[in-house]
């Protein structure tokens, strides 16, 4: 792949992150992925939960 | 090798289900925590399956007034997550306000001193406007093969 394929496809991702971001940040995780299809992944629980 | 979390102050956080954590600051703003899937993104990058996009906002209140342990939370949710598996975070600064490049500033702060260098942070930037970052550990099976896959941003680039 060539630097300019590379600059491209970063872009593109770029661009593509954002305009999830503006609807995660819009209508919040639980609507982003039953309304608009955004995928997200499975967390586990906190391993270090508590305040010191 | 593991940075020591021992030494941060963060608030508690608590999964509230499969893919959100929440955490409640010291002025009583609760903030909602994400990892995105990131291999739509990437479609031909053969580690994509191993992408994430982290986020994080407030959802109870649009008081952004900020504390220290909200930057250990988040320093403490991204490096456990980070931990889990050969995962590489990447992350875009949000542009609804035109302060992403103090928020890509305030970020490079954060991992520059939380960082005891088991990480590396890759930075682009396109247009002088959209800042995109990935974190990956140094000893991450994809490190070399990531590094790889990110351009050279030359001056006919910028």
């Amino acid at each position: 792949m060539t630097n300019k394929e590379k600059y491209e496809m970063w872009k593109k991702a770029a661009e593509m992150m954002l305009a999830d971001q503006k609807i995660i940040h819009k209508v919040g995780v639980e609507r982003a992925k039953n309304e608009y299809g955004i995928k997200f992944a499975e967390l586990r629980e906190p391993r270090v939960p508590e305040s010191k | 090798m593991e940075l020591n979390l021992q030494n941060l102050e963060n608030h508690e956080y608590q999964r509230v289900n499969k893919d959100t954590y929440h955490f409640i600051n010291e002025f009583g703003v609760k903030y909602e925590v994400y990892f995105a899937d990131g291999k739509d993104y990437f479609p031909e990058m053969y580690f994509k399956h191993y992408l994430r996009v982290f986020g994080f906002r407030p959802i109870s209140s649009t008081n952004l007034s900020f504390d220290k342990k909200i930057v250990q939370t988040i320093i403490t949710i991204l490096t456990d997550y980070l931990y889990q598996d050969d995962y590489i975070v990447m992350y875009v600064c949000d542009e609804s306000d035109k302060k992403q490049s103090v928020r890509s500033r305030l970020f490079n702060l954060w991992f520059n001193k939380y960082n005891d260098d088991s990480f590396e942070k890759i930075d682009l930037v396109f247009e002088e406007r959209t800042f995109v970052s990935a974190i990956i550990s140094k000893t991450n099976t994809f490190y070399i093969d990531f590094k790889q896959n990110f351009p050279t941003l030359g001056d006919e680039y910028k």
